[in-house]
């Protein structure tokens, strides 16, 4: 499979690493210098820099052959206009975003978007769960 | 002059508009004049020093602090109220988010984004949005300049 990857931050370089470990070939676009020339020294050429909400930038990544784009940045307006691109001009046959703002994930999925995943609401449930878990832990060693 | 609801009789027909920026402020003062009541949002408080004191003193604009690509922050300036919805920030993503909440979710009656790149405007114009872009408006005037 080819996935184009939006985002080289923590979420972004880990599920490369993940889906070059299982022999996909991908490609991460990301407009931070720094961001870029660590996953190239870590993984290859397997970077784009630029805007990835610029048609051009996609472009190069190779968006028309992309099977998957996955967009992972902090910014949901980005991860939107990412994955409305890469299916509405280059026929992607699915789109993932990452969802910060949990207002925002029925909206995405209304507007197509194939996969939301709403950062926000994981990260309460895990925090609830473990807090659970520690409360549990105070009574029973009383 | 003054644009009323169609149909709500009372008041003055509301517009809001994403971004106070220069085109930002500039609509405001020009829709308020023609009798709309502007509800201008901006992350920035310092934004709003731009628009004319007077405007605001007489409740003809209301700046309103707020994220414009946040449904929450648009509900809480009554945009769903509005008749015209005016995405102006200097940001073309999140002009293409906020464009589509009050189209999609809002079901504001027109909503006008503004974006600079020529791609994401044909492919919003072919979503269902109202686009207009500096980058071609320029264009097409030098263009006619140049062959005038």
């Amino acid at each position: 499979m080819y996935v184009l990857i939006v985002g080289a931050g923590r979420v972004g370089s880990s599920i490369a690493r993940w889906l070059l470990a299982g022999d996909h070939e991908i490609t991460i676009i990301d407009n931070d210098p720094q961001r870029c020339s660590a996953i190239e020294d870590e993984l290859g050429g397997v970077v784009v820099m630029g805007d990835a909400t610029e048609a051009t930038i996609l472009a190069r990544a190779g968006a028309s052959r992309a099977d998957l784009l996955i967009a992972t940045t902090r910014r949901d307006d980005e991860n939107l206009v990412a994955c409305q691109l890469a299916k509405h001009r280059f026929g992607a046959q699915k789109v993932v975003a990452l969802v910060n703002v949990p207002e925002h994930v029925e909206l995405f999925a209304r507007l197509g978007i194939d996969v939301t995943v709403n950062v926000t609401e994981l990260l309460v449930d895990r925090i609830q769960e473990d807090l659970a878990e520690m409360m549990v832990e105070d009574v029973g060693g009383f | 002059m003054n644009a009323r609801f169609p149909g709500a009789g009372l008041g003055p027909a509301r517009v809001v508009i994403v971004g106070c920026g220069r085109t930002g402020a500039d609509i405001a003062v020009a829709l308020s004049e023609a009798g709309y009541l502007a509800l201008i949002l901006d992350t920035e408080m310092s934004a709003f020093d731009i628009l004319p004191s007077g405007l605001i003193e007489d409740g003809d604009i209301q700046p309103i602090l707020g994220d414009g690509t946040l449904e929450s922050d648009l509900r809480r300036a009554f945009a769903q109220d509005a008749s015209v919805f005016i995405a102006v920030s200097g940001n073309d993503a999140a002009n293409a988010l906020s464009a589509q909440i009050a189209h999609h979710v809002l079901h504001i009656p027109k909503v006008i984004c503004r974006l600079n790149d020529l791609v994401m405007k044909e492919m919003y114009e072919g979503l269902e949005l109202t686009t207009v872009s500096p980058t071609s408006l320029v264009r097409d005037l030098i263009i006619d300049a140049t062959n005038g």
